[in-house]
């Protein structure tokens, strides 16, 4: 026998599925979902928009970046000058404006990854900021304004002011990108302050403590220019 | 006459062509030509634990997915009645919390009972850690296969094949695996003693030896590399035009959705199709292939249907 044609094509999976004759299968899932339920439905918080993820600033971002900025604030150990939280490290394109369950954030934020602050010189942040650049930019706190061109750095001011190649900035971050993650293999060596904390832990704290319902508004911290 | 008039439709039809307007797939192998086989290959990546479809809560996929629902649609394919050849290209944890909860135990328990045949491994199946993937693997009764992983010093060692060759009745098809670059992308603490080994000659290795050595007709990489990179990456796409003897790459890890599979010329000039199929489980990709028997000295349908 030989190859004569491949024909490729998907489909949607939907609830036009006639899911009657899966009974099997929806046995085997069933006590899972039984215990899932249990937890990860409780309402926590509310939002009040939709906060979606997108390049080059976006609603979740931003409302990402700054709670892990104030909950850094809030540890108290050190001075903090900002927050950056990795794009590929928020994992749902949207949060839904109503209620937030519990489970949301477990998918916004699944991985076990801690908040560390780390002090980065003034070229040190520069490289931080140059890698993160290259994929169009990361979620910052409201301490940065981060202007990019193709994929390149092209100005970026930490509240308000260049960056000072003989000041060292204590910036909060996953400890995946302390340790290298993201190919920031120059930040693994750099002192740092453990929190101790689960960002996934502070994010849900970040919404249970939010007195509103969650709004977030864009003002161009990150930004492409021509 | 049957025949002709059948190929020369699959001609007409080309790879190009939404399958809509030349429904082949909706012939069983009943309405074939003898002389014509059918294998119908399933394929998903980057399910990343959707076990339930997305919540009706006016979100974007609302609605979609779910383990009940994939396991409706490809229980209504089987019953077409060709072989169904269904593979995942890899991170099947990690993304909702069922894997926080279960550490991956229900997402293996139900591609087992979904009737996976093959998977390869995904940067966030270390999620884990290894030892983590490696306790987990007793709920999977299909191999996870990697091609270019070494897992000689890990846990994962005599649990992990590099290739696995299915038979249909004449058919051989030889299915492989490829994983990503771990360094810079897992930490090291996951991972472990694991070496990631160059993508591009364990793939051309391992699909010259399906082809010339176990006699395959048709060879698929299961690949978690990635769809295509503007920066200088290996990646799917160029993974095809870097190699030979790969038929059909079924990637994942960039969560691509395409209209249309691509369509990639081989060092030989033959057309590799590659496809991806989002994430969470949204999409179920399907690929009918048509196999034809051989007569010595001529190949109608090579002629007929050169793309």
């Amino acid at each position: 026998m030989h190859l004569v044609k491949s024909d490729p094509r998907f489909y949607t999976v939907d609830d036009r599925a006639n899911v009657a004759a899966a009974t099997q299968l929806q046995k085997l899932v069933e006590p899972y979902q039984n215990q899932y339920n249990e937890t990860m439905n409780d309402v926590i918080g509310q939002a009040g928009m939709t906060l979606t993820k997108s390049r080059p600033e976006s609603t979740l971002g931003n409302w990402a970046s700054d709670v892990l900025q104030k909950k850094a604030e809030e540890y108290g150990a050190v001075k903090i000058h900002g927050a950056v939280q990795n794009y590929g490290g928020l994992r749902i394109p949207e949060i839904v404006k109503g209620d937030i369950m519990l489970g949301k954030i477990y998918e916004l934020m699944p991985f076990d990854n801690m908040l560390v602050i780390v002090a980065c010189d003034g070229p040190t942040l520069m490289k931080l900021f140059d890698n993160m650049a290259q994929g169009g930019g990361w979620p910052i706190s409201y301490a940065f304004k981060h202007q990019i061109k193709d994929q390149k750095t092209v100005s970026l001011l930490i509240n308000g002011e260049p960056v000072d190649m003989n000041k060292v900035y204590n910036i909060a971050m996953p400890d995946y990108i302390a340790n290298g993650g993201n190919d920031c293999f120059f930040l693994v060596d750099q002192k740092r302050y453990e929190t101790g904390k689960f960002i996934r832990d502070l994010l849900i704290e970040g919404v249970e403590q939010s007195k509103k319902p969650i709004v977030v508004k864009l003002d161009g911290r990150v930004s492409y220019t021509l | 006459m049957i025949r002709r008039d059948f190929l020369q439709r699959m001609a007409s039809g080309g790879m190009l062509l939404s399958a809509g307007k030349f429904p082949m797939h909706a012939l069983g192998n009943s309405a074939l030509p003898p002389e014509i086989k059918k294998i119908t290959i399933l394929h998903t990546n980057d399910v990343h634990s959707r076990i339930d479809p997305f919540p009706m809560d006016g979100g974007r996929n609302e609605g979609r997915g779910g383990v009940v629902r994939r396991g409706a649609l490809i229980d209504s394919i089987r019953r077409e009645g060709n072989p169904v050849l269904l593979l995942d290209a890899g991170d099947f944890f990690q993304g909702t919390p069922y894997f926080n909860l279960f550490g991956g135990e229900i997402e293996l328990k139900a591609m087992s009972a979904l009737g996976y045949d093959a998977a390869t491994i995904g940067n966030h199946d270390f999620d884990g850690g290894i030892d983590g993937l490696a306790n987990q693997m007793h709920n999977a009764n299909f191999p996870l296969i990697s091609s270019n992983y070494d897992f000689s010093d890990t846990v994962l060692h005599d649990k992990v094949k590099p290739f696995k060759v299915f038979t249909f009745e004449e058919i051989k098809v030889g299915v492989f695996g490829l994983g990503i670059e771990l360094r810079g992308l897992v930490p090291q603490t996951l991972y472990k003693a694991t070496r990631y080994l160059d993508p591009v000659k364990h793939a051309a290795d391992t699909a010259k030896f399906l082809r010339k050595e176990m006699g395959c007709q048709y060879v698929v990489c299961m690949s978690h590399l990635g769809f295509k990179y503007q920066e200088e990456k290996i990646s799917d796409v160029s993974l095809a035009s870097l190699t030979n003897d790969i038929d059909l790459i079924i990637g994942g890890h960039t969560h691509t959705f395409l209209r249309d599979a691509e369509l990639v010329p081989n060092q030989d000039k033959s057309q590799v199709v590659v496809n991806q199929v989002g994430w969470g489980g949204i999409r179920l990709g399907r690929i009918d292939v048509f196999f034809e028997k051989n007569r010595p000295g001529r190949c109608e349908a090579c002629q007929n249907l050169k793309v």
